[in-house]
């Protein structure tokens, strides 16, 4: 169990990243949901250890993780928002270096973890080519195997998928959730629908803060029967603003359409099956965060 | 407009750069200190060349160009790759911009910053020509032309020329490693053209060299400080053809970038989106990870390390530019290894290792350092360029393993080039048919005793990026500490407690001793800075950097965090061991030792003379007799010895005071004078006894005395090299008190002697001072009894001038006694080597040769005898019944030395000089019969102490040796050996450091005595014939040979030259020996005829011209009226492979433009107006035209 108390961390330029965050994570999926700036990377590095906090805790059952990154790092695999490699090398070897710095340390069980890695992200056929020259998913698979090296009991993956192709982003989320049954794997993203299909709990973060937590299913259904829709055009926008609570505009055939919230069916709005984009934009303005529409 | 933007944009982006900042300062600074600090000098002349003076301007700026280009690679360079490095190209691409406009705009905005460090360095020479703390004279008037012109023509194209060709190999690759590779490449081409000073190959090097050094070198090279303070090179000739040359180059590069600059992003390496896709579905979700054991302990640490150290050596290894570096050392080494082996008469030493091992020390240093620089920047930002920092630094490992992964990568890349040009090294070695290969020396000499403290830099390296977290920061620091370590000393910071520089092994190795001579304080300085290097990586554990976030407050918590236990333990543990070490090396070379830096040992030289210059003429008792007994301990360096001088009071009136002084760094335990009171200056080493009776002329005292020079500990600048553990060689004055005033210890450079507010130097007494004529300026003034015993190692042979008495072994030491028969000068040397013995006859001499390399020792026994031979028929006979020959460490210098019947010689000239070439001049032939007439030269008869007497020394050895060695070689190769000579005097005059004389007032001037003295001679000996030369010298000998004052000077040897010259040649005699006379002769054009009956007519015009120069080199015009050969030269035959001289004649040459026809039979190949180098000719390389 993850367990974070009051972390908090201001930047040097002032920027207040982390503000008195408090989660608790079972073994499963945790999505984290927000904007950019929201502080999501921040949080994801310092529970990598890769930044300090100013204050609070972080532990992973008995692991401080703030204060003895070491063991941390012996049960984490990352897999940061944007990473590159050693150039020249092939997965192969960069496996099998990063299988070593894991603590690997026996050839044998280092040859065959490697090769069931490759396998699995399904990269043994180029295992021997330069990573630097890998498609974006080739390489982004390449991390993922990367992050499951040893026996983690974190995995933190930040963004994992940006840039993949649908059906790389398929089995990407069906690799997760095959690790993500007995340990803590908390998937940084911002497509809502990642958390929808993955994550047994989640979390929305905004301007440092936590703003929601719960399971996808149950924070739906505190909005359920709230959500309604309309199409619009455009340059009404603004008008629809000022008097209802606009959570989210999105195109349909090429209009515009808004959902707005509010307890009874406004006049003109059809009834809106509330999803987790709902929850999260509406959660989002609830709080004060500024949105584009 | 495209081009203006580009180019706003490129000047906004390297000024906000505060590296820019920070190099044009430094170099600002760089050469200010250059200009105004005495002692640190980057393009200066000898001490007669103004501060300010034009070459002096000139060749400094071209040494800030040299700088300058290696700025260009980080502005120009980088003005390409940085958006590919920073990923930002495809911003720039995506926008309305024109290849062109932005190519050449980014172009010249990083040249502009190029030479506005260029222009920094230009005004830290201006600012400092006008400091008032300047010696004033040593300023010329101030004149913007040198530095005008001097940019015009060296700086800015210099620039320029980089600044292409960089941007064009960066455009292209758009690597800075390339790029790199590309600088570390002109720049070996420059160093390596240096190497052919061939007379033939230089035009081509002139006009190859891309700096345009050897162009104004090769121009300038005779120049007099006169002119060097005056003139700047016209851009004419070499010079213009070379600048014109690169300038093209240049833009074909710039033209080339353009074309070559691919402005896309298409890398054509992309695999692209290859197959996986396809068969995911397939094996999708197989196989759960199987559980893996993790290890943390230290073993599994270990090997975290090895894998990484792997990766680095691999990712610094494997790439074409580490190759392309590699192969460059290598040629570089081998060209290096030919330029410097041949460099005494062009007649190459053999490749032995230890010369080798020298040769990559001296050629191979900075392209390592430049390398090790380059590569140590691009792997400490491997992680964070790459951006798989995030990755690794989640990773369960110590700090350590990357730091040591990191330093252990850079070592090893150091170690392979190192190995690399050792394997070249051997590869010349076997060409050369040498096959004495010694693989443990070169290991020692390559990896342990390197002269930069390699593996020491590899840690600061890695330091500075830590420290500064920019690779460009910690690369401009490296080069910063490499520039203090060399500069320091000359500022009078010596201390290598705070000089990371080590005392360079290789310099102090011989054959003789190994490295064994200075190795016990390498090894300690070795230990001290290697406990620093261990505080430096502790620090850098502390302040790696280490995750996403790092500023300042939070590098403090995460040391803070990172300040365990084992580390404090091992911060205070590195931290006393640096500092004991520290004091005991401290105690060793302050306590144990006097610490004295370059300027306090002149400072003590300076108060010396101030404090007693005053007794210098003061009447001293005259040395009658000397009797030491010397014992060398050779294992200990240590040297005591005891002995008695017998004293004689030649005036005419009494001496009431006799003076001595001590041996520096001798301790004199006692002199004991009879009924005299003394007074002692400890620190000058100056004694002056006050006897109760004075001596009546003709009294003579004895004095006892005994002395102890020791070699405790270590010391700073190492130990007198003369003590050995095996090949101690060293003269009375090193260890023995003398009597009276020293005037050899006075600072012969007059500007140091002005800072210590000393008047000019005066070398020697005028020619015709009548004083000097009673002297000879050998520490007594008449030849002395001598005897000596000495003692040293039982495996040891010690030898002292004198024939050998008796020899015993007593108490484990073994004794030898040696008596000189007749009475020899206050000069004697004494040895001490495990040597072997080569024994030879001639008559009734005996000859000796104890000697370490037996390569050349027949040679030696050959020149000995034909010497001999030659010496006594035409002189006079050999006053001795013995002569030995013994070779010396090569750290003791490079020279030989004639005492009474002995010679040390030096391991370095001619024990290993490589003789097989026949072409070759056989220069320990002559090097030999050069020594030897010393035995006439010196010991026979010396000149009275005055100006000209090293003419009778020195011209005279001289002029046998020729003669001898024409015997043998012919008069072909005279000519090679004899423009060796002529060049190195016109050389000479350029580095004169008080002013040029005449030969026969010369003043202990070798570029005059040796060097014109040989020239010299041999035209007049082909002028007045040989016989009548001999007959001269013969009488001279017979007239002055053995006898007391009054001591000859050159007048009494001109007079007798003049004798037995005919009248018509007195004129020739006056301007060779009494004047400074300088001739331009040449030939304009000739043609040939093929005659009828087979022969041929030869036609030319020639054109002369001839000076006479004052001692500063000023030179005037003056009239020709000389006779002067011309002459007819066909194909090259013999050994020496010079050409045949088929017709040779003397004519009365007059001033301007004159016509010859000759007749040959054989077909002509070239002619000439003094084809055989008699003339003192300013330029004798256009004195002979091919037909």
């Amino acid at each position: 169990m993850l367990t974070i108390r009051d972390l908090s961390k201001t930047y040097a330029n002032g920027v207040k990243a982390l503000n008195k965050i408090n989660l608790e994570l079972e073994p499963g999926m945790f999505g984290l949901l927000g904007p950019n700036g929201a502080g999501k990377s921040s949080l994801m590095r310092t529970l990598a250890t890769l930044q300090e906090a100013d204050e609070g805790t972080a532990m992973l059952d008995e692991v401080d993780i703030l204060k003895d990154k070491d063991s941390l790092r012996r049960v984490l695999g990352y897999l940061p928002q944007d990473f590159g490699v050693y150039p020249k090398l092939s997965p192969l070897t960069m496996l099998d270096h990063f299988a070593m710095l894991k603590g690997v340390v026996n050839k044998g069980e280092r040859r065959e973890l490697v090769d069931a890695l490759l396998h699995q992200v399904n990269l043994y056929d180029v295992r021997k080519k330069a990573i630097d020259t890998f498609s974006g998913g080739m390489k982004q698979r390449f991390g993922i195997a990367q992050a499951l090296i040893g026996n983690p009991r974190l995995v933190i993956v930040d963004e994992p998928t940006a840039g993949l192709d649908p059906s790389e982003r398929n089995r990407f989320h069906n690799l997760l959730a095959e690790i993500g049954e007995n340990i803590v794997v908390i998937l940084s993203t911002h497509i809502v629908d990642d958390v929808t299909d993955l994550c047994a709990n989640m979390a929305i973060m905004g301007a440092g803060e936590i703003l929601l937590t719960g399971k996808p299913r149950e924070v739906i259904e505190r909005i359920k029967g709230n959500v309604w829709s309309k199409q619009i055009s455009r340059s009404e926008l603004n008008d629809y603003q000022q008097n209802f609570r606009v959570i989210l505009s999105h195109l349909r055939e090429g209009h515009t359409v808004i959902h707005v919230l509010s307890e009874n069916q406004p006049e003109g709005f059809d009834h809106q099956e509330a999803n987790l984009e709902d929850v999260y934009f509406a959660t989002l303005i609830n709080h004060g965060i500024a949105v584009s529409l | 407009m495209m081009f203006l933007d580009n180019l706003k944009f490129e000047l906004n982006y390297h000024r906000q750069q505060y590296v820019f900042y920070v190099m044009a300062g430094v170099v600002f600074l760089l050469f200010f200190l250059a200009m105004t600090s005495p002692n640190v000098s980057i393009g200066g002349g000898g001490p007669n060349v103004n501060l300010n003076a034009t070459m002096a301007i000139y060749n400094t700026l071209l040494s800030v160009s040299f700088l300058a280009v290696i700025m260009s690679i980080t502005f120009t360079a980088n003005s390409v790759i940085r958006d590919y490095d920073y990923k930002t190209i495809e911003f720039f691409l995506s926008r309305p911009l024109s290849k062109a406009g932005f190519i050449y705009g980014r172009f010249t905005g990083s040249f502009f910053f190029g030479v506005l460090v260029y222009l920094a360095g230009l005004m830290g020479i201006l600012v400092g020509e006008l400091m008032p703390w300047l010696d004033p004279e040593r300023l010329g008037d101030f004149s913007l032309t040198p530095y005008v012109y001097g940019t015009l023509l060296g700086g800015l194209p210099n620039l320029f020329i980089f600044s292409c060709i960089f941007f064009c190999i960066a455009s292209v690759t758009r690597s800075l490693g390339y790029t790199y590779v590309a600088a570390v490449a002109l720049l070996m081409l420059s160093f390596l053209l240096d190497y052919f000073t061939d007379r033939e190959t230089v035009q081509l090097t002139s006009i190859l060299d891309p700096f345009g050094s050897t162009a104004v070198d090769e121009l300038t090279r005779y120049w007099t400080p006169f002119e060097q303070n005056r003139d700047l090179p016209p851009l004419e000739g070499t010079i213009l053809v070379n600048r014109a040359l690169w300038l093209f180059i240049a833009v074909c590069c710039l033209g080339a970038s353009y074309r070559l600059y691919p402005f896309s992003i298409n890398r054509s390496s992309k695999i692209k989106a290859a197959k996986p896709a396809e068969v995911e579905a397939v094996s999708s979700s197989r196989s759960p990870i199987a559980k893996v054991t993790q290890q943390f302990d230290f073993s599994a640490q270990v090997s975290q390390f090895a894998s990484q150290t792997r990766l680095e050596i691999r990712s610094l290894v494997f790439s074409v530019p580490f190759a392309i570096v590699m192969v460059l050392g290598m040629i570089q080494v081998v060209a290096g290894a030919i330029g410097n082996l041949g460099s005494i008469f062009g007649t190459p030493v053999y490749p032995t290792t230890s010369n080798m091992v020298s040769v990559i020390n001296g050629v191979f240093s900075l392209p390592l350092l430049v390398v090790l620089v380059y590569m140590s920047g691009d792997m400490m930002v491997r992680e964070r360029a790459t951006r798989s920092h995030e990755i690794i630094d989640a990773m369960p490992f110590p700090n350590w393993v990357m730091i040591a992964a990191k330093w252990v990568g850079l070592a090893t890349v150091v170690v392979i080039m190192l190995l690399a040009v050792m394997v070249a090294a051997i590869a010349l070695q076997l060409f050369n048919g040498y096959y004495e290969i010694d693989l443990p020396q070169y290991l020692l000499g390559l990896l342990f005793f390197f002269q930069f403290p390699i593996y020491l830099m590899v840690t600061m390296s890695v330091f500075f990026y830590v420290l500064t977290r920019n690779k460009y920061t910690a690369m401009f620091l490296m080069i910063v500490y490499v520039v203090s370590g060399l500069s320091l000393p000359a500022m009078g910071f010596e201390h290598y407690l705070y000089r990371m520089a080590e005392i360079n092994m290789t310099t102090s190795y011989s054959d003789f001793t190994g490295y064994s001579q200075d190795v016990v304080p390498h090894l300690w300085q070795t230990f001290y800075w290697g406990l620093f290097g261990c505080l430096m990586l502790l620090a850098a554990h502390l302040l790696w950097p280490r995750g996403s976030e790092d500023d300042r407050a939070n590098r403090v918590k995460v040391m803070r965090a990172r300040m365990t236990r084992p580390v404090v333990i091992s911060l205070w543990g590195f931290s006393t061991a640096f500092l004991m070490v520290g004091g005991f090396i401290y105690y060793n070379t302050n306590v144990l030792n006097r610490y004295l830096t370059n300027d306090d040992l002149e400072t003590l030289q300076a108060d010396y003379e101030k404090a007693y210059k005053r007794y210098e003429r003061e009447p001293q008792p005259a040395l009658q007799s000397v009797y030491v007994e010397v014992d060398i301990y050779p294992e200990e360096r240590d040297v005591a010895a005891k002995g008695h001088y017998e004293l004689v009071n030649r005036n005419s009136f009494p001496i009431s005071q006799i003076h001595f002084t001590e041996a520096l760094g001798v301790d004199l335990k006692s002199l004991d004078l009879p009924e005299s009171e003394m007074t002692r200056d400890e620190k000058l080493g100056y004694r002056i006894y006050t006897l109760a009776s004075p001596m009546l002329p003709g009294d003579s005292i004895g004095v006892d005395f005994s002395v102890l020079w020791t070699t405790p500990g270590f010391a700073n600048r190492g130990h007198p090299v003369q003590l050995a553990s095996n090949g101690t060689f060293f003269n009375n004055t090193d260890l023995l008190p003398q009597i009276g005033y020293q005037s050899g210890a006075e600072l012969q450079d007059n500007n140091k002697r002005r800072e210590q507010d000393l008047p000019p130097v005066q070398r020697l007494p005028d020619l015709d001072d009548p004083e000097g004529r009673n002297s000879v300026g050998l520490m007594s003034n008449r030849r002395v009894d001598f005897e000596a015993v000495v003692s040293t190692s039982p495996d040891q042979i010690a030898i002292a001038p004198g024939y050998l008495q008796k020899e015993w072994e007593d108490n484990g030491r073994r004794y030898f006694h040696y008596k000189m028969d007749s009475p020899i000068w206050n000069f004697f040397s004494f040895l001490s080597g495990d040597y072997q013995l080569k024994t030879d006859k001639w008559n009734d001499v005996a000859i000796e040769v104890y000697y370490q390399h037996d390569y050349n020792v027949d040679t030696m026994i050959e020149s000995t005898k034909d010497s001999l031979d030659y010496f006594s028929k035409n002189f006079s006979p050999y006053q001795y019944r013995q002569f030995r020959i013994l070779e010396f460490p090569r750290f003791q210098g490079r020279f030989a030395q004639s005492f009474p019947n002995t010679i040390p010689f030096s391991e370095s000239i001619g024990f290993t000089a490589d003789l097989r070439d026949k072409t070759n001049i056989d220069y320990v032939y002559y090097v030999t019969a050069h020594e030897l007439a010393h035995q006439w030269w010196a010991h026979q008869v010396l000149g009275a102490d005055v100006q000209g007497s090293t003419m009778i020394v020195e011209t005279l050895a001289q002029y046998s040796a020729l003669m001898v060695m024409e015997q043998k070689y012919g008069a072909a190769q005279m000519q090679k050996f004899l423009s060796f000579e002529l060049d190195s005097y016109l050389r000479g005059r350029g580095s004169e450091i008080i002013e040029e004389l005449p030969l026969y007032r010369v003043e202990n001037q070798a570029y005059i005595h040796y060097r014109k003295g040989s020239v010299v001679f041999y035209a007049l000996k082909d002028l007045i014939g040989e016989s009548a030369i001999n007959d001269a010298l013969a009488t001279f000998l017979e007239q002055y040979a053995f006898k007391d004052a009054p001591y000859p000077t050159t007048r009494e040897l001109l007079t007798l030259i003049r004798d037995r010259a005919d009248p018509q040649y007195a004129d020739t005699i006056t301007d060779m020996f009494e004047k400074i006379v300088l001739f331009d002769v040449k030939v304009n054009d000739a043609d040939v005829i093929e005659l009828d009956d087979g022969g041929f007519e030869v036609s030319f015009d020639v054109s002369s011209i001839k000076f006479e120069a004052d001692g500063e080199g000023f030179e005037t015009e003056v009239a020709i009226s000389d006779w002067v050969d011309i002459g007819v030269l066909g194909e090259k035959v013999g050994d020496a492979e010079v050409p045949e001289i088929l017709h040779l004649e003397k004519v009365k040459l007059t001033s301007g433009a004159s016509n010859y026809t000759l007749r040959v039979d054989q077909k002509p190949v070239s002619v000439g107006i003094d084809p055989l180098n008699k003339l003192v000719d300013r330029n004798p390389d256009d004195n002979i035209k091919a037909l």
